[in-house]
């Protein structure tokens, strides 16, 4: 329907103004004027429920964010606060202790302020500064560091990094450059980058920590899809069937699946294939995973596939979706492996 | 200046806050100047769930949106003691995030406008649909809405200037007064109004087919 009919100039202002109608923007004077016409023709009655309508659709595309989205946008912001504001021992220092300032106090500033009023004897000065340079000696025996080291031949420059205390770091960003080095930014009291190949050890458990724990989806797909170029390691594939099964980013999932292409025969890959098809709710997501279960029909098909298969050949169809298409699929793969349509 | 600590941070994380020993906004506001870092939070989450879904649905790119609310809330930190209760702080709030967003919206233009569409080699798939099917409390009506009119509707929205687009997303989506509208944007009722008005005649131009 459109909104032209033979009215005359009256009829085209009122319907100029409809919008601003229903946002209740009008003058009195003008909604009054308006009113009027509305009453009197029908034509533009019609044209005021067609503004509605069309009010409505473009309601349609409103976006509310995930309560993940905002949680990760406060974690960022409370961390970025963190960094730059001064710490409250600074402001000690610097003479600008308020109230507020003073309740916060960390358990260093308490240390601080213990001794105050009983270092003022010049006598034990001395003793202080010892004091500070063996906590000093002892903080650097016990904290992990990533010390600079080589970076030839492609390794890491990275050294000692413990990795049973990847747990307690966090990534927060992953690049890769052309010839295939990978960069990536880690939280731990400050951010740092390290650097390595895919063939370090170090690299590949960062980003598989990264692709199965962030809480941002555009870092879990940029190392998603840094991941997928190395799916022939057996850690690197296992990441990309977590992140295909589990993520809750459509866009992660489909690079995942991407990702897996070349793996479809892989008994873990089928498995995880099948349960897109029968849990994903993406159509894209299965019309992709059928296909590339399909695929393989020169290979045996595990038990737990035929069954999904077999599931989606007996499913109702929803319209709404590509349903059709992969019970189409499915039911091609069946016949092609020889197993019924049915139970099987 | 807000002082700022972890303990915050853990607060921020265990859920809202119980219940606020301020008596009303201002008194929160004052709080949060004098150095007050639950109150900064209480003001943090009271807006902040509303700037990121403006910047949400002005750039279409949780990305972008993701810039725009950090960016918002560390100038309103930054800038806390110059706010002088002379404007609501949701003005004040909705000025900074919507002169960020204007700024996005201007580059894009320059640049050609970025697609939130992703495209790969089997197809395409919307981030932002990605993004709406997270939410747990999805209505099964909206998922029936083709994506045509989806296209259409987003398309007619992409044609508007950056200002036509701010005033119609302040109005429609926010559901703003002119009046505010204008005060947030720095001009009269009057011009936020011509500024709907030639919105609604363009999406209703483009959209008209539609309904």
């Amino acid at each position: 329907m459109s909104y032209r009919t033979t009215c005359g100039d009256a009829c085209k202002d009122v319907r100029d103004q409809l919008a601003l109608l229903l946002y209740g923007e009008l003058s009195f004077d003008e909604e009054e004027r308006v009113d009027q016409h509305l009453e009197s023709c029908a034509p533009c009655s019609a044209a005021l429920q067609q503004q509605k309508a069309l009010h409505a659709a473009i309601d349609e595309i409103a976006v509310t964010p995930s309560p993940a989205l905002l949680g990760n946008c406060r974690d960022n912001l409370f961390a970025a606060l963190e960094l730059q504001t001064p710490s409250p021992v600074d402001a000690h220092v610097a003479g600008t202790n308020s109230h507020a300032e003073a309740k916060q106090e960390s358990w260093w500033s308490q240390v601080l302020s213990s001794f105050e009023g009983k270092w003022t004897m010049t006598w034990m000065r001395p003793a202080g500064a010892f004091a500070l340079l063996a906590m000093g000696f002892m903080a650097a025996r016990v904290v992990p560091s990533f010390g600079v080291a080589g970076g030839s031949n492609g390794s890491a420059n990275y050294s000692a990094m413990d990795l049973t205390n990847l747990g307690a770091t966090q990534v927060r960003n992953v690049q890769e450059d052309a010839d295939g080095r990978v960069n990536i930014v880690l939280n731990e009291t400050k951010q740092r980058t390290v650097s390595g190949n895919m063939q370090d050890a170090m690299i590949r458990n960062l980003l598989v920590a990264a692709a199965k724990g962030s809480s941002d989806p555009g870092l879990r797909a940029e190392t998603v899809t840094i991941l997928v170029n190395n799916s022939d390691s057996a850690d690197v594939r296992q990441a990309l069937v977590f992140a295909l099964e589990n993520d809750q980013n459509t866009v992660v999932r489909w690079r995942a699946m991407e990702g897996l292409k070349s793996h479809a025969h892989d008994p873990a890959v089928q498995t995880a294939l099948a349960r897109v098809l029968q849990h994903d709710m993406n159509p894209g997501m299965r019309t992709q995973a059928i296909d590339l279960l399909t695929s393989e029909t020169g290979s045996a098909i595990d038990r737990e596939v035929v069954g999904v298969l077999q599931e989606m050949v007996n499913r109702e169809i929803d319209p709404r979706e590509d349903d059709a298409y992969v019970r189409q699929r499915a039911q091609r793969m069946l016949e092609a492996v020889k197993a019924s349509a049915g139970v099987y | 200046m807000v002082q700022y600590t972890s303990a915050m941070r853990a607060t921020s994380q265990s859920g809202a806050p119980g219940g606020s020993p301020y008596a009303d906004e201002n008194a929160l506001i004052r709080a949060a100047q004098s150095g007050d870092q639950a109150a900064f939070e209480a003001l943090v989450r009271k807006y902040d769930q509303s700037i990121l879904r403006l910047a949400m649905n002005l750039l279409r790119s949780p990305e972008d949106a993701r810039d725009i609310y950090q960016e918002t809330f560390l100038r309103v930190h930054r800038n806390l003691n110059n706010f002088r209760f002379d404007c609501s702080f949701h003005t004040w709030i909705y000025r900074i995030a919507t002169n960020l967003c204007l700024d996005q919206l201007r580059k894009r233009k320059v640049r050609k406008e970025e697609q939130s569409v992703l495209t790969t080699a089997d197809g395409t798939v919307d981030r932002l649909e990605s993004i709406a099917e997270q939410r747990p409390d999805l209505d099964p009506q909206k998922q029936l809405m083709s994506g045509q009119i989806r296209r259409r509707v987003k398309a007619a929205l992409a044609e508007l200037s950056p200002r036509e687009r701010m005033v119609f997303e302040l109005r429609h989506y926010e559901g703003l007064r002119l009046r505010n509208i204008g005060e947030t944007l720095g001009t009269t009722e009057e011009a936020a109004k011509n500024c709907l008005f030639r919105a609604t005649q363009k999406m209703r131009v483009a959209l008209g087919d539609l309904v």
